[in-house]
C-alpha cells in the first residue's frame, strides 16, 4: 500500500514539481489567527460524528429492508477521534511569521517547527521520525509531513488576491480512516511592533516575550 | 509496520543516503559497518624531548561548497568543529610538541593529519584519515566509524584517541636518530619550499624514500630568515585557532543539543519500535497518544535539527577575514580560509624572495 504518495515516492507517483511558471505571491511577514473566519475542530469533529452517525442510520435501515448498502467504509472509530484530537494540535499555532525569497520560502509557527520549502532544490526533508515534503504547484504552496505509523498531515496555504489574509488548510489523514479531517484556519496580517511586545522561541527557555518601547521613546527596554 | 518500513525506505530514497557500509567508504554495500570501540588514550607524563609537531587540516567536509543544503552548511561547520576535537586529542594525550590548525597542508610541520567525513548524521560519524609526514611517507590510512553510545556519552571525543594513538606507535618505533633526522629534514623540506635554488639537493629523494644528505650551516643567514618566515605563519596559524575557539563558542551549544537530539531520536525509535512489537498486548494505549508521541518526537527533533541549520547556515555565509601584520605592513586577508592561507604563504614567501635579494620590492 502507498500511503502518501506524494511523499513515498511510489514508482507510480513522481513527487510532484514546483510550478516556477507562476511564482509564489509574497507571503512574508506576521500573521495572525483570525478566529471569526477559521474553523473550530470541535465543530470539524461533531461534523464527522455526524455524518458517521448518519452513515450507521443509512446502513441499518438498508439491512431492515433487506437491501444491500453500497455505502464508503466507515473506518475506525477510535483513529477518527484521534485524528480529530491530532488536527487539534498540528494546527494550534496562533502567528505565523513567514520568510520569503523566490527560492525560499519559511513559514515559522509559534510553538512548532517551521515548514520551509525550497523551491528550486531539495523540497524533501527525511529522518528517521518523519518525512516532509512540499511544492508550490502555481496557486497553493504544500508541505506534507508523514509520520512512522501513516499519520499523513497535509497543509495547503494560499494567499488572498489582496495579500491580507493567509489560509491554512490542514487536513489529517491515516490508514484505516475513511475519510481526511480538515481544518481550515485564516490568517490576518499584523504589526508586531505595534503590540508593545515580540516573543521568539529560544532552544533553552521556550517562548521569550520582550517588552518593546516606540522607537521615539528611546528604543527596545 | 508496513507504513513504518514504508516511511524509512522513502527516507533514504529521498535524502539518498545509503545504508552504512562494512567500509565506511564504501557506503553502497548493504551491510552495517564495524563500529570501532573508544580506545582509551595514550596520555604521556610529559612530552619527548624531540617533540613532533602535527598539523591537523581543516577536515573535508565531504559536500561540495556549492552545495546550500543545511545539512551540507551542518557538515561544513562539523569540519572545522572536529579539525578542533582531533587538535584537542592530541594536546590532551601530552606526546606531541605544538599542535595547529592548518586549512590545508603546507611543509610547515614534520606531521600532518588529513581527514574527510563520509558520514556525519549526529549519532554516526565515518571518516577517513591519513598521517604523513613533510617527505611524503605514508603513517597511516585508516577509516573510523563510531556511534555514540546512549548511556549519556554525548559527542565524539573519544573517537580520535585511536588517531593519537596510532601516531604514537609509529613515533615510538623509530629510534631517536630516525626522529631527529626526520625533524630535521622536514625542516629543510620547509625551507626548500620557499628557496628552492638555495635548499635543494639536500636531501636526496628515491623509491624507496628519502635521505637527509647535509644540513644548511648553523650560521647560514639564509636560515634565519626562513625562521622568521616560518613564524609568520605560525601567526596565521594561531588567527585559525582563535577563529575555532569563537566558533566553538558560538556554535558548540547547538551543536551540541543537536547531538543530544539525534541521539534522543535514536533512543526514541528503539523504544518506538519495542512499543510496536508490543502493541496487541497494551491495548490501553489509545490512538491519540500514540499520534501525540509521535508527532512531538518529529517536532522536538526538527525544532532542535532547524535552529542548528539556521545557525550554520550563518555561520556558512560568513568569510572572516583575517588581519595580518607583518614587520611593515598589515594585511587584510579575504575569502575562504584555504585562499587566505595560500594567500599569505605568497606573501611571505615574496617577502622572503626580497629579503634575500632574489626579489627586489
Amino acid at each position: 500500500m502507498c500511503l502518501a504518495p506524494l511523499l513515498l515516492a511510489c514508482a507510480s507517483d513522481p513527487i510532484p514539481v514546483s510550478n516556477a511558471d507562476t511564482p509564489v505571491p509574497d507571503m512574508s511577514g506576521h500573521w495572525e489567527v483570525d478566529y471569526a473566519r477559521s474553523d473550530s475542530v470541535q465543530t470539524q469533529v461533531n461534523a464527522s460524528f455526524r455524518e458517521v452517525q448518519r452513515e450507521l442510520r443509512r446502513r441499518r435501515e438498508a439491512a431492515e429492508r433487506g437491501a444491500s448498502y453500497q455505502g464508503l467504509p466507515l473506518g475506525d472509530l477510535d483513529k477518527l477521534v484521534a485524528i480529530a484530537k491530532m488536527a487539534e494540535l498540528v494546527t494550534e499555532s496562533e502567528l505565523l511569521e513567514v520568510y520569503q525569497d523566490p527560492q525560499l520560502v519559511r513559514i515559522e509557527r509559534e510553538n512548532s517547527f517551521a515548514l520551509a520549502c525550497d523551491l528550486k532544490g531539495a523540497r524533501s526533508v527525511p529522518s528517521q521520525l518523519g518525512a516532509e515534503t512540499c511544492w508550490w504547484d502555481g496557486q497553493q504552496l504544500h508541505f506534507h509531513v508523514l509520520l512512522p505509523d501513516g499519520l499523513l498531515i497535509k497543509h495547503r496555504f494560499v494567499r488572498s488576491a489582496d495579500g491580507l489574509s493567509l489560509s491554512q488548510r490542514t487536513a489529517l489523514t491515516a490508514p484505516g480512516v475513511a475519510r481526511d479531517m480538515e481544518v481550515v484556519r485564516i490568517f490576518s496580517r499584523y504589526d508586531p511592533e505595534a503590540r508593545g511586545y515580540r516573543c521568539i522561541e529560544t532552544l533553552s527557555r521556550g517562548r521569550v516575550c520582550t517588552t518593546e518601547q516606540n522607537v521615539s521613546d528611546g528604543g527596545a527596554l | 509496520m508496513t507504513a513504518r518500513l514504508l516511511l524509512i525506505a522513502t527516507c533514504c530514497y529521498l535524502a539518498g543516503c545509503a545504508p552504512a557500509a562494512v567500509s565506511p567508504e564504501d557506503a553502497t554495500a548493504d551491510v552495517l559497518p564495524v563500529w570501532d570501540v573508544v580506545e582509551p588514550l595514550q596520555i604521556a607524563r610529559a612530552p619527548e624531548q624531540l617533540a613532533l609537531d602535527i598539523a591537523v587540516e581543516l577536515f573535508d567536509p565531504g559536500v561540495s561548497r556549492d552545495d546550500n543544503a543545511p545539512t551540507a552548511a551542518v557538515r561544513r561547520l562539523e569540519s572545522q568543529l572536529l579539525a578542533g576535537d582531533l587538535r584537542d586529542t592530541l594536546a590532551r594525550s601530552n606526546q606531541w610538541g605544538v599542535i595547529r590548525l592548518v586549512p590545508e597542508a603546507s611543509p610547515l610541520v614534520p606531521v600532518s593529519i588529513r581527514s574527510r567525513i563520509l558520514h556525519s548524521d549526529g549519532r554516526d560519524l565515518m571518516l577517513h584519515v591519513r598521517a604523513e609526514d613533510a617527505l611524503g611517507s605514508l603513517w597511516f590510512d585508516q577509516a573510523f566509524a563510531f556511534r555514540q553510545g546512549f548511556q549519556g556519552q554525548i559527542g565524539f571525543v573519544g573517537i580520535f584517541n585511536a588517531v593519537s594513538n596510532r601516531l604514537l606507535a609509529i613515533w615510538s618505533a623509530m629510534s631517536p636518530d630516525a626522529q631527529r633526522n626526520l625533524l630535521e629534514a622536514a625542516a629543510v623540506v620547509y625551507a626548500e619550499s620557499l628557496a628552492p635554488e638555495a635548499f635543494s639537493g639536500m636531501i636526496e629523494r628515491s623509491e624507496n624514500g628519502w635521505q637527509l644528505i647535509r644540513l644548511p650551516a648553523a650560521d647560514d643567514p639564509m636560515l634565519g630568515r626562513v625562521e622568521r618566515i616560518r613564524n609568520q605563519e605560525y601567526l596565521f596559524c594561531d588567527t585559525i585557532d582563535e577563529q575555532y575557539v569563537d566558533l566553538v563558542n558560538r556554535v558548540g551549544p547547538t551543536y551540541a543539543l543537536w547531538r543530544e537530539a539525534t541521539l534522543e531520536q535514536a533512543e526514541w525509535l528503539e523504544r518506538y519500535e519495542q512499543r510496536a512489537a508490543n502493541r496487541e498486548e497494551n491495548e490501553g494505549d489509545g490512538e491519540f497518544s500514540r499520534m501525540q508521541a509521535e508527532y512531538a518526537a518529529y517536532r522536538s527533533f526538527r525544532i532542535q535539527e532547524q535552529a542548528l541549520f539556521e545557525l550554520a547556515e550563518a555561520f556558512d555565509e560568513e568569510s572572516e577575514p583575517t588581519v595580518m601584520q607583518t614587520q611593515d605592513r598589515v594585511v587584510r586577508l579575504e575569502g575562504t580560509l584555504a585562499s587566505q592561507y595560500a594567500t599569505w604563504r605568497g606573501l611571505l614567501r615574496g617577502i622572503y624572495l626580497i629579503e634575500s635579494g632574489v626579489a627586489t620590492p
